[in-house]
This record gives C-alpha cells, structure tokens and sequence, in this order.
C-alpha cells in the first residue's frame, strides 16, 4: 500500500473510529467487493454471505477502537469477516464429515499430481469455481478454505472448528476431490474447444 | 508449474463484487439508532471508555440475531416497480376497443354436406355461436354452399348419429379441436381438412395457419367399412398485426429518459408489460425511465378478439447526470481546479450539497446555490489541507420532480 493509500485510510478508520456514518459507508463500500467474495466462499448462497458480511462488519465497527494502526486495516477486517464466517459454521452445527483419513490422503496428493493440463484450468470462469466451492458440504468448504485460501496447517484448522487433525486432513482431501468431480463437465468442455 | 490448490485459490482471490447500496443501508439499519448526520461536534465515540470485553459482548449478542432480509428502498433512485406503476409524467389517450380476447368456446359451424344414410343434402348451422361480431356473421354466411351427396349408404346403425362439434379460438394459430358425436362408440373416424389433412381417432386438433374459411370433414366407417360422412365450414379469423414504435426523446432534461411507446392500429386493444409490470391498456403512452434494457411486451386483440403478443428489448440511453468532480487543488492558486462544484446541478430544479471532511464529521461547505467550494471551511478561515478527505452529499430534484440523492468523496490534491 503506498503512502497516499495509507493516508486515506488512517482518515477512514479515524471516521469510523468517531462513528462517523458517512466515514463507515466509505469504508464498506470500499471492502465490500473484495470481502463479500470471501463470505461467499464459506456460504451456500449469496444471501448467506450477506448475512456473515453483514455480522462482520457491526463487529468491525464496533471493535474498531481495538485497531491500533499496527499492520494492514484490511488485513485485520479480513480476520474479523472469517472469523465471523466460522463462527457461523458454528452455528450451523454440522458435524465435520469424517472418513478414512489414509485414503482421502492418498486421493488428496493424487488429485495434486493429476492436474497436468493447467491452461484448461486457467479458462474456467472464476463465477464457476465459486459455484463449485459453494456446492461443497459445510465441513468440506470451511477446512478447503482455511487451508487453501487462508493459509492456516491442520493443527491451526483443528483448533479452530474443534475437529481431529485426521479429520481436517480428510475434508480437505475430500473437497479437492469433490470440487475437481463438479468441475470435470466444464474442464472436458473447455477441453474439447 | 501451478497445482491444483493455487489455481483455485488465484481464481477465488480475484474475485470482486459490485457495491451493493441495499447493503449499506441494511448494515446502516443495524448500526445506527435513528440519529442525524452529520455531527457538527467532535463527538468522542459512544463505545469510548467501554471495556473491550463489553465491546465483543455486545458484538457478538448482535452477530448471533436474525437479521432482517428486509430490502430496503435506497431511496437514491426509485425501485422498478415505482417506475411503471407511479411514474408521474406519463400520459396517456385512450382507445376504444376493449381488451376481450376470445377463450375457448363452442364454436359456430356451417354444414355443407351431411350423407346420412337418406339422399339429402343440408346445408344449416350446426351449433350455437358464442361470438357476435358483425365480421363473424359475414364469414359464416359467406360458405353457405351445398354440396352433391354421393356416397349414401344404409347402414343398420340407426342409433348412431354422423355429427361432430368443434372447440377452440377461431384465430389462425390457434389449436382447434374437433370431436366425433358421443353416439359413435364404434368404427373408425377420419378427419379431412380442407381436402388435404388427414387426422383419425374421436377427437382430432389442428391448427389453421390462415385465416379464412377452412373444410372440415368427417368420415364414419362402421365394422363392415360401410362410409358416412358429414363436411362442416370453419370461419378462421386474423390475428392483429402490431406496428410497434418504441422512441426515447433526445431532450435530456431529467435523469430518466421519456420513453414514447405506440402501437397502429389505434383501434385495436393493447395490454403493455414493462419488465413484467403491467404498463397499461392505450396504443400509446410515454414512461420516463432510467437507463438500462427493458423487456416491452405487448399483446394487441383485434375486432374479433384475436390476440397476438410481440416481445422485444429495448435499451434506454443514459438522462440527465449529474458529474461531480472527485478533487481539486484549491491551495495553488493557479487559476487551474481552485473550486469544486458538481457539474450539471444548474439544471435541476432544486438541489442542496454539503461537503463533510471525513475525519470528524464536519460540515466544511454547504449551498443550495450555483456557489462552488474554494477550499474553505464553513464558518472558520481555516483551508481545507493537501491530502484532506471530503465527501460530498448531493441531493437534487430534476426539471421531472425526480430526486437523487447521493455521496461522492472529495480529494484536496
């Protein structure tokens, strides 16, 4: 982020931090795309998303005295929304799927040494990945997204949603492999164009 | 080279979505008490000197609510809805024809022809007419011509009787369906229409393409292939043609487009739909509408209560818009972008803008006049710094009564 960037930012979170309706609206309106995309990853639809951004963002305003200026604002607001987003998983109370950890393992690395045509991965249209995504079961999209997107290992994901190492291991591997089942029509598709 | 994870997390993080003002205004619900903005003071936060702890308290009792799927009007531009239903500048002549399409019904058939056994040839209206147009009457009366009985036999099934009815909508294109007398419960039935079609079974359906007087003949054949047949004339009417004009005025003087529809003939009965909102019964009208497609539909019925429905899309172009300026540079003093003023706002009706600086809610600039902003703060000598976020709040009434309302930030450069 360059200076003038950070400038302005520091002036919105001020706003905010004044409560400031018209600094807030800003400050939405200029996260809004990018954090709405996360949501959508952790829900099954758009209206569920809206719902975790919507929870997110009163906790965002609400605790933003707690931001100090140490590191990126987005950053911190982008902890607040996934957090949100799992505690809603939470909420939902679905128990993780559990399967045999060792051979999800194995279709996991499978799955990552498969993927030799990379161009035809390239052309998949991004609204169709999110699709996929959202399709996954509750367990399966949450562990898929922490690990993949958010960068958290197993030991992290399994303390956050109070599930086995083994079973984080499994969903993960399981997602992948449910994800590459729902997009195989349009890859063969993409392929034959 | 890239494996499977990375592609889908590039894929997923480069993803963005459009604003939504329906968002804010349902998070703006939520967060705020009914309370005016901006604050003139420099209000310390309501939450200061609150523990941090009683902060996620009250956050999380509120994260865990059911929120209102409530949509709420933004109240910035009107909703679809508003548009065909209240829009205020339409004007509309009427027509006389009434919007009556025929439904199914029983339907007038002129015998020509019936070979029943004995050698006679009818020639009668078979059943009660539900239509009562002049034009009806002129085409039933135009067929009645006898034609020669040859093939008239004895059969021995004298409870049987060598008729049939026919259903529908008399317009072209339309499904008619002809039906055998319920006394025939045996033998075989062929249909021949007009000389050409051949259709079997009790009951047959056939649509006429043109309009016009159409042959509709029944042939009984009994187990022993003893023949009887019965030849009855159709009236078949025209279906309307639309001659359909659709013309947005060049004249942009509000922030919606006026939007001319119109349909010939005038004498026929029109039923409009604009985005599948009903937008009235005349052959011609004209909506104000904000720019973006439309999809115009428009089902005319004819003086013999034909109907014909035509879809087309229509793009109206962008009105009357308001440009505001994103910054300026008040301090240099060059004579270059020294003020700030939203350009267009000379041809509204009324308008009020208020330009607030962001960092404390203070109203820096405020007019209901074709008076720009040089920079200085309102009531003070202070100049508004290099850097300084502003964001302006327009509000302005069109030359049409529409009002738009919205918020743009402002860059000191």
């Amino acid at each position: 982020m360059g200076m003038w960037q950070k400038h302005e930012e520091m002036q919105l979170v001020e706003g905010c931090k004044r409560e400031s309706r018209i600094a807030q609206k800003e400050l939405f309106s200029k996260l809004y795309g990018r954090l709405l995309s996360i949501c959508m990853r952790y829900s099954d639809d758009r209206d569920e998303a809206e719902d975790i951004l919507q929870n997110g963002f009163i906790k965002v305003f609400k605790s933003i005295d707690n931001y100090k200026g140490d590191g990126s604002f987005e950053g911190w607001v982008k902890r607040i929304i996934v957090n949100t987003a799992i505690d809603n998983y939470r909420r939902k109370k679905i128990r993780p799927v559990v399967t045999d950890t060792e051979l999800t393992d194995r279709m996991g690395d499978q799955l990552e040494d498969e993927l030799e045509d990379e161009s035809v991965y390239e052309k998949i249209p991004i609204s169709a990945v999110m699709e996929a995504v959202q399709k996954l079961s509750p367990a399966y999209k949450t562990v898929f997204n922490l690990y993949v997107l958010e960068g958290y290992n197993h030991n992290e994901i399994s303390e956050t949603l109070g599930i086995s190492v083994g079973t984080s291991k499994s969903n993960l591997s399981k997602a992948r492999f449910n994800l590459k089942k729902i997009l195989t029509p349009l890859i063969e598709r993409i392929s034959q164009e | 080279m890239k494996n499977f994870d990375d592609i889908i997390k590039e894929k997923l993080a480069s993803q963005e979505f459009a604003f939504n003002e329906n968002a804010w205004l349902r998070l703006e619900k939520e967060l705020h008490a009914p309370k005016s903005e901006p604050s003139n003071s420099f209000n310390t936060s309501l939450f200061a000197g609150v523990a941090v702890s009683s902060i996620f308290a009250i956050a999380l009792s509120i994260s865990s609510l059911p929120l209102s799927k409530e949509k709420v009007n933004d109240g910035y531009q009107v909703s679809q809805k508003e548009i065909n239903v209240n829009e205020s500048s339409k004007k509309e002549t009427s027509t006389k024809a009434i919007f009556t399409p025929q439904e199914e019904h029983e339907i007038e058939l002129l015998v020509v022809q019936q070979n029943t056994g004995s050698n006679k040839t009818i020639s009668e209206k078979s059943t009660s007419s539900k239509l009562t147009t002049d034009s009806e009457k002129n085409v039933s009366n135009a067929g009645n011509t006898a034609v020669s009985n040859k093939n008239d036999l004895s059969l021995d099934e004298s409870h049987i009787t060598i008729d049939f009815v026919a259903s529908g909508i008399q317009c072209e294109g339309k499904a008619i369906k002809f039906q055998a007398n319920e006394s025939i419960t045996k033998g075989e039935v062929e249909w021949i229409i007009d000389d050409l079609y051949v259709l079997n079974g009790k009951k047959a359906e056939y649509k006429f393409e043109i309009p016009g007087e159409h042959k509709a003949q029944m042939i009984y054949t009994n187990s022993k292939g003893e023949k009887k047949e019965v030849v009855k004339l159709i009236s078949i009417y025209s279906n309307p043609k639309i001659d359909l004009n659709i013309t947005a005025e060049s004249d942009l003087s509000c922030f919606n487009r006026a939007v001319s529809f119109s349909a010939l003939p005038s004498s026929n009965a029109y039923k409009w739909q604009i985005n599948g909102e009903s937008a009235g019964s005349n052959a011609e009208f004209e909506r104000r509408l904000k720019a973006g497609w439309y999809n115009i539909e428009i089902t005319s019925v004819n003086e013999f209560r034909c109907s014909h429905t035509e879809k087309v899309s229509y793009e109206v172009g962008e009105g009357l818009s308001i440009f505001t300026p994103t910054g300026f540079t008040p301090n240099r003093a060059d004579g270059t972008n020294d003020t700030w003023f939203p350009v267009n706002l000379d041809k509204m009706a009324s308008f009020s803008v208020k330009v607030i600086r962001l960092v404390n809610s203070e109203v820096a600039f405020e007019t209901q006049e074709l008076k720009p902003w040089d920079g200085t703060i309102m009531n003070s000598n202070e100049r508004a710094r290099s850097g300084e976020l502003f964001v302006a709040q327009i509000m302005a009434t069109d030359e049409c009564g529409k009002t738009q309302k919205f918020q743009q930030q402002i860059t000191i450069f």
